[in-house]
């Protein structure tokens, strides 16, 4: 029986030096990466790191370095770093246009394999240089909490379609479905913006969708949208439709099996109108105005995807379970079948209220 | 020591006297020898002046014996007023009785007869509210230092023929009486057997309170859980003799013990039966929250800060850094150092009397905890977290198992320091491991989690109402199940109603 105990006690203190420490106040904790590429082809990074302030403020600190993968440019700027540099703490991370554009494979890899990187980090991209949107000073939460609110309330109240990394590297890795991301704008040096969505083909960057496409992408892609849309009625009165729900459902026509058919459903309010009184008849109006605005942007978008052979709305997952054996007889899908597809969308929507006075 | 007792009792066969040569060392022994007025016949009356009540001697005692008709040891019977009079010939008994507060009463004519007569000088202490289990709602009696007090505390509230006192001498020389207690045609005879077997085999010189009998008996005496309820209020006793359990007083001690036990119970003050039904269940799940919070925070705070940064909320970061910034140890260091500053502030407010004691909780709770925050030597976020812990732990109502857990969170601490949240969850597996194998009184101490017995629950984490309890707990293997017909209970008409 000692002899048992002196074993445990003798591998617990043995085995204690094994786990590595990371104490919270000597640690470097990332909080947003930003990664470009330079002139000679090398990556070009830089990493946010938070420093706090005893008045509870946040201060920037920011490393660049250059490096051939992004382990190496880590490792270039721990040198620089008079603390450890950990990644667990990543809010945010984008990706220059220059390296977007001819691949983001090598700078995504590491994400794929290091357990510390969390996968509700939210990706992006950004127009122009990607480290050029951290050199900003945005707010006194520091840069990295900023961004990362910035994406999130985008996402969860506005026209951003949900992304992190998590569902970035499904859709990356699908061979039936591509990947998009927010792109970021660097206004000037205290403000910075959501510009539109970029669209990937595997890797590289095809197409960036403007902002006010933005809300039909949504519509098309998440399952729920709070965007705000304007309805011109005519004789000059317009009336604003916040969407509260929406709903989107993807089918495979039964008589035509090249034909897709988009199920689109709007819950909304008017919160704004320019006319006098609000009826259900007016109502009903801006209902179909909206169901047809809304088929006919989505339309278009439908078909520019198409034409540049990105999927980002996920019809080839619909398309592959609808076919047998998909998987073994169809080869690159976004070039052939992907092609030949025609579309039906079919909107509804229904004002639920008003406004509170009648 | 027995064993030499008994020698000497042998020995005093030979010489009767012997007894006398011992007790005459002591100087509260008393010897006289009076004359009966009317028959003349001299007797001598020897007892221990601290043990006997004079005023039983003086006016219950001596006066009939002075002015009664002896003429032999058997007219005492007659003329003394006393209920607890006996004559025997058996001088072994003799040192026991007059050490129990008996004097003896001999005549010179009769010399192998000895006559006891009851004057014991019974000190109670007058009754007082509980004070370690104190309730708002509910009777606020409390048991006291005296067996025979206690008893009728319980006898009271249960007058029926079923509940059986059995009554044990344990202690070489403490001599402590002992009672168990249990309702006959309930309680299963198997645990009872148990209890008194136990008691039976109790081998230790000076018995002083219950707490000696817990650690006697009990199944595991290497485990930190105490595994006898103890309670100092004779409603909680009642309330649980009569769902089937064994209760064990002990001569002296103002706590009387429960068993068997389980975990559960320790969290489960009585004041939850007193109230409805809902708030009794939130208040008992709240106290196993804080029971959990108490043991766990600190070793969370420590290994989340040491190995785990990715889990600290993005917006509570700041305030962690910063707080911890200026501090010079790490999280091992900080923790040990505010809780042992807890504990010796414990220890110190437990030994002080009463009106120190509160003023060294001051001192130490705002003084020494803002000092060390202001020098540096800890963070203020872990300053609370170790108050609040330390609150949680009071919460338990039974006194006992706060002192476990205080206990407890030491080798977390040091699991979380080893490991971090690995190394918590192993001491957590360790611990269930424990309780899992741990009995008391042979029935399995965390019922209703391990062995599993859903219809146990009913009174365990919440407390169904009444007209849910009408079955005792199955913990108890009771030879009557049913506490209540259920289907009478159910009727509740108006009186206009029929």
């Amino acid at each position: 029986m000692i002899y048992r105990y002196f074993c445990i006690v003798v591998t617990v203190l043995l085995l204690s030096s094994c786990v590595e420490k990371s104490i919270i106040d000597d640690i470097n904790i990332q909080s947003a990466v930003a990664i470009d590429l330079a002139d000679d082809d090398k990556l070009k990074g830089m990493i946010l790191v938070q420093n706090y302030l005893p008045d509870q403020a946040v201060e920037n600190i920011r490393f660049t370095s250059t490096g051939k993968i992004r382990r190496d440019l880590l490792l270039n700027i721990q040198k620089k770093s008079s603390q450890q540099i950990v990644v667990g703490g990543l809010m945010v991370s984008i990706f220059g246009d220059k390296i977007s554009k001819k691949g983001i494979s090598e700078a995504i890899d590491a994400y794929q394999r290091d357990p510390g990187i969390g996968s509700r980090n939210y990706l992006a991209t950004s127009s122009g240089s990607a480290l050029k949107i951290l050199e900003g000073e945005y707010g006194p939460r520091g840069n990295g909490t900023y961004l990362r609110n910035l994406l999130e309330h985008n996402i969860q109240y506005r026209d951003v379609p949900e992304t992190n990394l998590h569902i970035f590297l499904r859709d990356y890795n699908s061979e039936w479905k591509d990947a998009f991301l927010p792109e970021l704008r660097s206004i000037n040096n205290e403000e910075v913006e959501i510009s539109g969505i970029s669209l990937f083909k595997r890797d590289k960057e095809i197409d960036v969708l403007p902002k006010d496409k933005m809300f039909y992408f949504k519509l098309l892609v998440d399952r729920h949208s709070n965007g705000n849309f304007l309805v011109e009625l005519g004789e000059n009165k317009t009336a604003m439709v916040k969407s509260i729900k929406s709903k989107r459902k993807i089918k495979m026509s039964r008589k035509n099996h090249s034909q897709m058919i988009l199920n689109i459903h709007i819950n909304g309010v008017v919160t704004e109108y320019t006319g006098k009184k609000m009826s259900k008849e007016i109502a009903d109006v801006v209902e179909k105005e909206l169901a047809k605005k809304v088929n006919a942007e989505s339309l278009k978008l439908i078909k520019q995807f198409q034409e540049k052979g990105v999927d980002p709305i996920g019809f080839g997952l619909v398309y592959r379970s609808k076919h047998r054996g998909a998987i073994k007889k169809i080869k690159n899908w976004g070039e052939n079948d992907y092609k030949n597809l025609s579309f039906k969308i079919n909107t509804k929507v229904d004002i639920s209220e008003s406004g509170v006075i009648e | 020591m027995k064993r030499w007792l008994n020698k000497k009792q042998n020995d005093s066969k030979q010489s009767k006297e012997n007894w006398e040569k011992a007790l005459e060392k002591s100087n509260d022994f008393t010897q006289s020898t009076y004359i009966n007025q009317k028959s003349n016949v001299p007797f001598c009356l020897t007892f221990m002046s601290t043990l006997v009540d004079e005023q039983i001697i003086q006016q219950g005692v001596l006066p009939y014996l002075l002015e009664g008709e002896l003429n032999k040891l058997e007219d005492i019977k007659k003329i003394v007023p006393s209920a607890d009079v006996e004559i025997s010939t058996d001088h072994t008994v003799i040192d026991k009785k007059i050490l129990n507060g008996y004097i003896l009463l001999t005549i010179d004519t009769e010399p192998e007869h000895f006559a006891f007569i009851a004057t014991q000088k019974e000190i109670v202490r007058s009754l007082s509210p509980p004070e370690i289990e104190f309730s708002v709602i509910g009777p606020k009696e409390a048991f006291v230092e005296s067996l025979g007090q206690n008893l009728n505390l319980i006898r009271k509230r249960l007058p029926v023929k079923e509940l059986i006192i059995e009554e044990y001498t344990l202690g070489s020389l403490s001599q402590t009486k002992v009672a168990v207690l249990y309702m006959h045609g309930i309680t299963n005879e198997e645990n009872v057997n148990t209890v008194k077997q136990r008691i039976n085999e109790v081998h230790f010189d000076a018995i002083t309170d219950s707490s000696y009998i817990v650690q006697l008996i009990c199944d595991n005496s290497n485990s930190p859980f105490p595994q006898l309820l103890d309670t100092e209020r004779p409603d909680r006793v009642s309330g649980i003799l009569a769902e089937g359990k064994i209760a064990i007083v002990v001569d002296g001690s103002p706590h009387v013990l429960i068993t068997p036990t389980t975990l559960i119970e320790f969290f489960s003050s009585f004041e939850d039966y007193f109230l409805n039904w809902i708030l009794s269940s939130f208040f008992r799940l709240i106290r196993v929250g804080a029971v959990l919070f108490s043991l766990l925070i600190t070793p969370i705070y420590v290994a989340v800060l040491s190995y785990h940064y990715e889990l600290i909320p993005r917006d509570l970061l700041g305030t962690l850094v910063a707080s911890r910034r200026q501090i010079p140890l790490p999280p091992i260091l900080e923790a040990l150092f505010l809780e042992l500053t807890i504990e010796l502030l414990r220890e110190a407010g437990a030994r002080l009397p009463t009106k120190v004691g509160q003023t060294i909780g001051i001192v130490g709770g705002i003084v020494i905890g803002t000092a060390s925050v202001e020098a540096g030597l800890t963070s203020n976020v872990l300053l609370i977290i170790v108050a609040l812990a330390a609150l949680a732990s009071f919460t338990t109502p039974v006194y006992k198992m706060g002192n476990t857990i205080r206990l407890l969170r030491f080798p977390f601490l040091l699991a979380a320091e080893l490991w971090g949240l690995l190394g918590i969850v192993f001491a957590f597996c360790i611990m269930l491991t424990h309780l899992i194998r741990l009995t008391s009184m042979g029935r399995p101490f965390l019922e209703p989690i391990y062995p599993p017995r859903v219809t146990d629950l009913k009174d365990s984490f919440i407390r169904l109402p009444f007209r849910f309890q009408s079955k005792r707990p199955m913990l108890l293997r009771t030879e009557k199940r049913e506490r209540f017909s259920k289907k009478k209970a159910k009727i509740k008409k108006d009186i206009d109603e029929e």
